[in-house]
């Protein structure tokens, strides 16, 4: 498969823009309460942890891809299976992800407008991006991540006299066991989700550590994740943000600054749009990889197009509305994610460190 | 509505299927038109109003009967 190089900003960028996209208007470890906090910050150590695994692991097979690493190591059946799954995986998580986007446009914004036209709109962005490849994919992301950041930022300092510090307090009323359970939560949406990163990037200019990319996408996108998730419980209230579907827009309708600056939410939802947008098109380009990689093609780019309308088809279908959504999220996700996010590239990980050790220094 | 849909899969057959015909890369082209022709049966059928299942379900029962095995609550 050709290779396609990003800089160590680029891939950050992308990883900013694809961790912040539809979780940033969601309430993140809602089940631990006013210690929601220390779930999202439990949650970024165990995504740290899993991408340390993932950075040892390309460390052994330079160049190669989570995909072409699976073959490498498993041989040619297990491989193509392993390979089959995490393609399936990228499918329903970004099939997911586009629903989510969209239906929060539909909900908050074009609430006549059928789902399945503003999943068109976003998918001919999506293959136009994954078509011109990973170059055009992270130069696009470098400048939109400041744009997105910048965006948030400003609508949280414009609510800061909004704020109630009291809404975070108690500290640790519940106990250890919410934070530890929300904190599962949590990695399995967004940071878990990193894992994406790993069958998409192989190598980066300069030689660039992959573990860096991973770890400063990590901070920031997890910072961002930490500062938006305060900033809707000191606006609204932890009862609030665990009620409502989209909390942090919710927040945004508080804030009015003067009488010529109000309804800044559209500023919001413009952003957020933006970042479900990118996380839809990285979904997308992992699961062409995936697809070219199943049936050995040297290119993915030739596929784009059916394998979007797939998706699309396979989006539109997953749920019938938001209620269904969250209700397979409550009793499914937790440990779909879990197999794909955190068993599998351990047991990888103990197999590249297994054969090593069997086979010496080169694997 | 299915009018529609028919005309978006000639337009795209016209502008990426045949380039990928004289490219005389048969394998390419294989994959090409299968991944084509399952979108193209899928976009047809919900074009007609046909109900297609849902993956989702699909996942939760094997989740389900998982968890039921090893009786997780």
């Amino acid at each position: 498969m050709k290779k396609e190089a990003l800089t160590s900003k680029q891939g950050s960028s992308l990883i900013i823009l694809y961790l912040t996209g539809n979780a940033a208007i969601m309430a993140l470890g809602s089940a631990a309460k006013e210690d929601f906090w220390l779930a999202i910050i439990g949650a970024v150590i165990f995504a740290w942890i899993v991408t340390l695994q993932l950075s040892y692991i390309s460390s052994l097979y330079p160049g190669k891809n989570l995909f072409e690493i699976c073959e490498s190591l498993f041989g040619r059946i297990i491989g193509k299976f392993l390979v089959g799954l995490f393609t399936f995986y990228t499918m329903q998580t970004g099939g997911i992800v586009l629903r989510n986007g969209t239906q929060f446009v539909n909900i908050n914004g074009l609430t006549n407008t059928p789902i399945m036209l503003i999943m068109l709109c976003i998918m001919l962005l999506a293959v136009f991006l994954v078509k011109n490849g990973m170059k055009v994919m992270g130069k696009w992301a470098e400048l939109f991540a400041i744009i997105f950041s910048s965006a948030i930022f400003i609508l949280v300092i414009l609510a800061i006299p909004k704020m109630n510090f009291e809404n975070v307090r108690p500290f640790l009323y519940r106990g250890v066991k919410p934070v530890i359970v929300s904190t599962f939560y949590t990695f399995g949406f967004p940071f878990g989700e990193i894992i994406t990163f790993s069958l998409v990037f192989s190598t980066f200019e300069k030689g660039e550590k992959v573990s860096k990319v991973y770890r400063n996408g990590l901070i920031i996108g997890g910072g961002i994740m930490l500062i938006t998730s305060l900033h809707n419980a000191l606006v609204i209230g932890v009862e609030n943000m665990n009620t409502t579907y989209y909390p942090t827009y919710f927040a945004a309708t508080k804030i009015t600054v003067a009488p010529f600056l109000q309804r800044t939410e559209v500023v919001l939802a413009s952003v957020i749009v933006i970042a479900s947008f990118a996380k839809t098109a990285v979904y997308l380009l992992a699961s062409c990889i995936g697809i070219a990689k199943l049936f050995n093609c040297k290119d993915y780019k030739f596929i784009v197009t059916p394998v979007a309308i797939i998706f699309m088809i396979w989006s539109f279908n997953l749920f019938k509305s938001v209620m269904e959504l969250r209700e397979w999220d409550l009793a499914v996700w937790k440990e779909f994610s879990l197999v794909f996010q955190a068993i599998l590239p351990t047991f990888i990980f103990i197999s590249a460190i297994i054969k090593k050790k069997i086979r010496g220094v080169s694997i | 509505m299915f009018l529609l849909v028919l005309a978006a899969f000639i337009i795209i057959a016209l502008l990426e299927m045949v380039p990928l015909y004289k490219g005389k890369n048969k394998k390419e082209f294989i994959l090409y038109s299968s991944l084509y022709s399952i979108a193209f049966i899928l976009s047809f059928l919900m074009s007609v109003g046909v109900k297609l299942p849902s993956v989702a379900n699909f996942i939760k029962v094997i989740v389900m009967f998982v968890k039921k095995g090893f009786k997780v609550e």
